[in-house]
């Protein structure tokens, strides 16, 4: 009885340790949401690994066997992703180069060694995706951001009212836009490379993702990089954002185009 | 001896350097439109609308077919999309191990002259449209119903045929 009690004790940290490790159960959910909204397949070899990340990630919440839990995450998902590696989703490609090499580690989370990793990982991610898409060219002429105004999902429509009179076609708001995607994006991928945690730049970059994430209808992606920001800036996560979070896989769920098509039948 | 001391923290460098390593082929392989910019770490995702690239088997009736007398079917293509790693490497040849899945879950095709077109779909701006393209194609020809040949043409190279035993 006690030890089931102990479970809950994740979501109330005490210390730093536990917070950092909070923020990594939340990772670990993020990416079982994200398996089950892609389908259990019939694969046995897919859904196997999935059920034991499940697992896993249950029995992280145990104190006691947390290193079984992380190990029984671990594992798996590198099989899974060795067997389909040429079509998974970004997110499990992040999930695998991130969280992986934390059984690397007894105690992961007093590893500062292991945080700079997460850091420099995701930093460099963020400037080389930004490199990315200057090189399409798609952003900096607005063409992409013209074309999921208009042919995106619900959400992905939200900037249309800044061309009401263009139409389809490209305009300055969204060439705006496209630009100042790239630039924040380089700009917060240069600022983690380089160990900056001023508030301000944490709340921003936190709310951008907020924002990408309803924008894209995206959530869970996005749970993944505050959880992850959250052990490689060693804040670690407290139970109200941990909260969020959740609510944020859960919405995730359903999708919020999803619900804006339900909310449009009903009125 | 230090670099079998710290070697967990080696470790964390060196898997740095092959991620990075790996992001800079994904993006060389993006610039030369050899890679579905949505996977394979999708760096490139967002960078233009998500289409996946997609494979037409068609038969032709003969070796002298006239175009426009093709028949074009709808197989069952799971395991060959998988064997051909769902072609998220547009520049990559078809396997054998994929044609024969193609064959076991499509026995119906076994003995009929096919060609099997790969499409991309790339993201055009003037106007702004998403155009299937072409890269390449694999023609395949049956000398009984134990053998077949398949010849590919991929990205502009024209790779020798291959012959296969194809098992009962």
């Amino acid at each position: 009885m006690l030890e089931f009690l102990k479970m809950f004790s994740l979501f109330n940290p005490k210390n730093l340790g536990e917070a950092l490790q909070l923020a990594f159960f939340m990772a670990m959910l993020s990416v079982v949401f994200q398996q089950w909204k892609d389908g259990l397949s019939e694969d046995l070899l897919r859904s196997v690994p999935y059920l034991l990340m499940c697992i896993g990630t249950t029995i992280y919440l145990v104190p006691r066997y947390r290193k079984y839990g992380l190990w029984l995450f671990v594992i798996p998902s590198l099989v899974s992703f060795a067997h389909s590696w040429f079509s998974v989703a970004n997110h499990t490609w992040l999930a695998i180069w991130t969280m992986s090499p934390a059984i690397l580690f007894p105690k992961w989370w007093k590893e500062e060694a292991y945080a700079t990793y997460l850091r420099l990982t995701i930093g460099a991610v963020l400037v080389l995706a930004g490199v990315q898409k200057i090189a399409s060219g798609h952003y900096v002429d607005g063409s992409y951001v013209a074309w999921i105004s208009h042919h995106g999902s619900a959400t992905e429509q939200f900037f249309q009212f800044l061309c009401p009179s263009s139409g389809p076609d490209i305009c300055t708001a969204y060439v705006l836009l496209g630009i100042l995607a790239i630039i924040w994006q380089i700009v917060a991928g240069l600022l983690l490379l380089f160990n900056f945690k001023h508030f301000i730049f944490i709340l921003i970059e936190v709310s951008f993702l907020l924002f990408v994430g309803l924008y894209a209808d995206e959530m869970n992606f996005q749970t993944l990089n505050i959880a992850l920001l959250c052990i490689a800036l060693r804040f670690g996560m407290s139970r109200r954002i941990a909260l969020l979070c959740f609510t944020l896989l859960l919405t995730d769920m359903v999708t919020i185009s999803q619900f804006l098509e339900w909310l449009y039948e009903i009125v | 001896m230090r670099l079998f001391k710290n070697w967990r923290k080696n470790l964390l460098f060196l898997l740095i350097g092959i991620h990075l390593a790996w992001v800079t082929c994904h993006i060389y392989l993006v610039a030369t439109d050899g890679v579905n910019p949505w996977k394979m770490g999708g760096y490139a995702m967002y960078t233009q609308p998500h289409y996946g690239p997609s494979v037409v088997v068609r038969s032709l009736p003969d070796e002298a077919a006239v175009p426009g007398t093709e028949e074009y079917y709808k197989p069952r293509t799971s395991a060959f999309y998988r064997a051909n790693w769902n072609f998220n490497l547009y520049c990559k040849p078809m396997t054998k191990t994929g044609l024969i899945a193609l064959f076991e879950n499509n026995p119906d095709l076994i003995g009929k002259y096919l060609s099997l077109d790969l499409f991309v779909y790339r993201f055009r701006t003037k106007p702004l449209r998403m155009d299937p393209e072409q890269v390449g194609d694999t023609v395949v020809t049956w000398q009984d119903k134990n053998t077949f040949t398949y010849q590919t043409n991929i990205c502009g190279k024209s790779l020798s045929p291959q012959k296969v035993q194809y098992p009962n």
